[in-house]
């Protein structure tokens, strides 16, 4: 079938698959890039992050790596504003969603939170049924019960879960395992239909085989997604990312800051700074 | 195998005082209990436990025509009072602990919550004295006399709104933070974080609020005493005087005698059963709840 063909039945057809991790070419979603500008965030006195400059292009998947403590996460919070939960929190510089200031205080940030989902380090589903714990981000959304039963069949499908849970949709999902929890939590945030999805170390909290299926749905999820991903495992960041940012602590005490940007494949073969060499070959860090 | 030994007794010695605390509070119940049952018992036997419900009217002294013992008016009189300010009190703690977790400026949340702790610690004879000075006679004025059902419902739901409130506080705050996070990070509404993830979490926490303070309010006598104007009666309005169960004891336990005492142990037997049932409610309530998260 033509990939634009089919692209046009899926828009006009009534139950629409949410994402299109079978077909790509019926992807309706249409993934944002994001930018940031001179990015540095505070807590307090305290600096976590120090102008960083990047680019999370749209469709593809960017890996943050680096060592713990320098910001990765922080930078994670700025593009969904999630950093304004700690009150002492400051950001300046600039956030882009494709040509929308994310950083303005007029943004609808109830909005924007549900154009860009995030995914915790550890699985939080909510101690509700399997259903519910889907259910209830559409119901602040104000959609229908029936729309919200296909929906919640949709993107279980779509993390592989469906198949596990369709006869427990009602009990509750703190019985799953933490692969599946977690998968549950990208079912959850796929519900939205974001355009990006932030992923603060998905995999860390889990075995290694719920870890490769994660990793696995990742895969899926890109060129419908953007995804920006912040891994400590190098092995996981060269199978997953097109793009891979490092960063690092800066020794002036001003938090973390990017030092090298560029495709998977240069980073891991070609770095151009010492300190990303030292750190992918596992001699610093 | 000495030095094992010694330090098994070291272990032993150090639960002993433990073991001695605990046995003890359980005691005291059982004890007091007994007590309520003893010092009752000639009214149980000779006057019946049927007719302290059934007879019409509270008049334990009058010799003419034999005495009655129905106490159902002031049973009644405890239920109205202590429910009326669980009603009035629960819903104005909660919204006051959401204040405080979530609404309140950083500035005001701190000082805001000493001065609610330090509400609730005034003595309840000082609630009782400025509801009978102030409370009573302004709502005399509208529906005198004033001394009323109304004035026990307001009285008693002040004194326990503050601890209602610090008790709601801490069931919020119990809520996993990830919980709000996440639900944060999902895109949903203040509204919706608060009543779909926050309350229905906090629920435990805020049904042994309700319960524990419901039972404070049934046991309360002194401002109750002041204000509810003390009238055996069944309570027309919100406006009518009501005695209380406990009020009743202390107003009569100065002068009674025999089978006048025995009664009034036996609706001290009557409040404590109450707390029994309202403890076996909450514990019910909360185990349903966990069974529908869990």
């Amino acid at each position: 079938m033509n990939p634009i063909t089919s692209q046009t039945t899926s828009v006009s057809s009534p139950s629409l698959p949410l994402t299109c991790m079978s077909n790509p070419a019926a992807c309706i979603l249409q993934p944002a890039s994001m930018t940031v500008t001179d990015l540095s965030v505070f807590y307090g006195d305290h600096q976590a992050l120090d102008k960083v400059s990047m680019e999370f292009s749209a469709g593809l998947v960017t890996a943050l790596i680096g060592p713990s403590g320098c910001g990765k996460t922080s930078l994670l919070t700025c593009l969904n504003r999630l950093v304004q939960m700690v009150p002492t929190s400051r950001v300046t510089g600039q956030c882009f969603m494709d040509e929308f200031d994310v950083m303005s205080p007029t943004t609808d940030i109830i909005s924007l939170r549900r154009q860009v989902g995030m995914i915790f380090q550890k699985p939080n589903p909510f101690a509700l049924s399997i259903s519910r714990n889907i259910e209830l981000p559409l119901i602040s959304q104000g959609i229908k019960r029936h729309r919200r039963h296909e929906i919640v069949e949709e993107v279980l499908r779509d993390v592989g879960l469906w198949d596990e849970v369709k006869d427990r949709l009602h009990r509750s999902a703190l019985t799953l395992s933490g692969g599946q929890q977690q998968r549950l939590c990208i079912a959850r945030a796929l519900a939205l239909k974001p355009r990006v999805l932030l992923m603060d170390e998905p995999c860390s909290a889990l075995d290694p085989i719920a870890a490769g299926r994660v990793e696995e749905l990742i895969r899926k999820l890109r060129s419908c997604y953007t995804l920006v991903v912040v891994t400590h495992n190098m092995a996981q960041a060269q199978r997953i990312a097109d793009h891979v940012g490092v960063f690092w602590a800066s020794d002036e005490g001003r938090g973390g800051q990017l030092i090298e940007t560029g495709p998977c494949e240069q980073i891991f073969e070609q770095p151009r700074h010492k300190l990303t060499a030292a750190y992918v070959q596992g001699r610093q860090g | 195998m000495k030095q094992r030994q010694a330090s098994r007794w070291k272990s032993q010695l150090g639960k002993l005082p433990l073991q001695i605390s605990a046995l003890l509070s359980g005691l005291i119940v059982i004890l007091i209990l007994g007590f309520l049952i003893q010092q009752a018992w000639p009214a149980l036997s000779e006057v019946g436990v049927l007719r302290l419900f059934s007879d019409g009217t509270w008049n334990p002294t009058e010799q003419v025509g034999g005495a009655s013992f129905g106490m159902t008016a002031m049973l009644l009189g405890t239920v109205f009072v202590a429910g009326g300010a669980i009603l009035l009190a629960a819903p104005v703690g909660l919204a006051i602990g959401l204040f405080m977790r979530f609404y309140a400026p950083r500035w005001l949340a701190s000082p805001y919550r000493h001065v609610i702790q330090l509400l609730a610690g005034i003595p309840s004879v000082v609630f009782g004295l400025w509801g009978a000075v102030v409370l009573v006679p302004l709502i005399g004025r509208y529906q005198p006399p004033g001394a009323s059902l109304l004035a026990g419902i307001l009285i008693l739901g002040m004194m326990i709104l503050p601890t209602v409130a610090l008790l709601a506080e801490t069931a919020i705050a119990s809520v996993p933070a990830e919980y709000i996070r996440a639900s944060v990070a999902l895109g949903m509404t203040r509204t919706h974080i608060i009543g779909k993830v926050l309350l229905p979490n906090a629920m435990p926490g805020l049904m042994t609020a309700v319960v524990l303070q419901t039972g404070r309010a049934i046991g309360e006598t002194m401002a109750v005493l002041m204000v509810c104007g003390n009238v055996v009666q069944f309570p027309g309005s919100v406006f009518d005087p009501v005695r209380t169960l406990t009020a009743n004891i202390a107003l009569q336990m100065g002068f009674a005698l025999d089978l006048h005492r025995a009664a009034l142990f036996g609706s001290g037997l009557i409040l404590m059963s109450l707390v029994v049932v309202l403890v076996w409610i909450g514990h019910h309530i909360q185990a349903a709840q966990e069974g529908s998260h869990g």
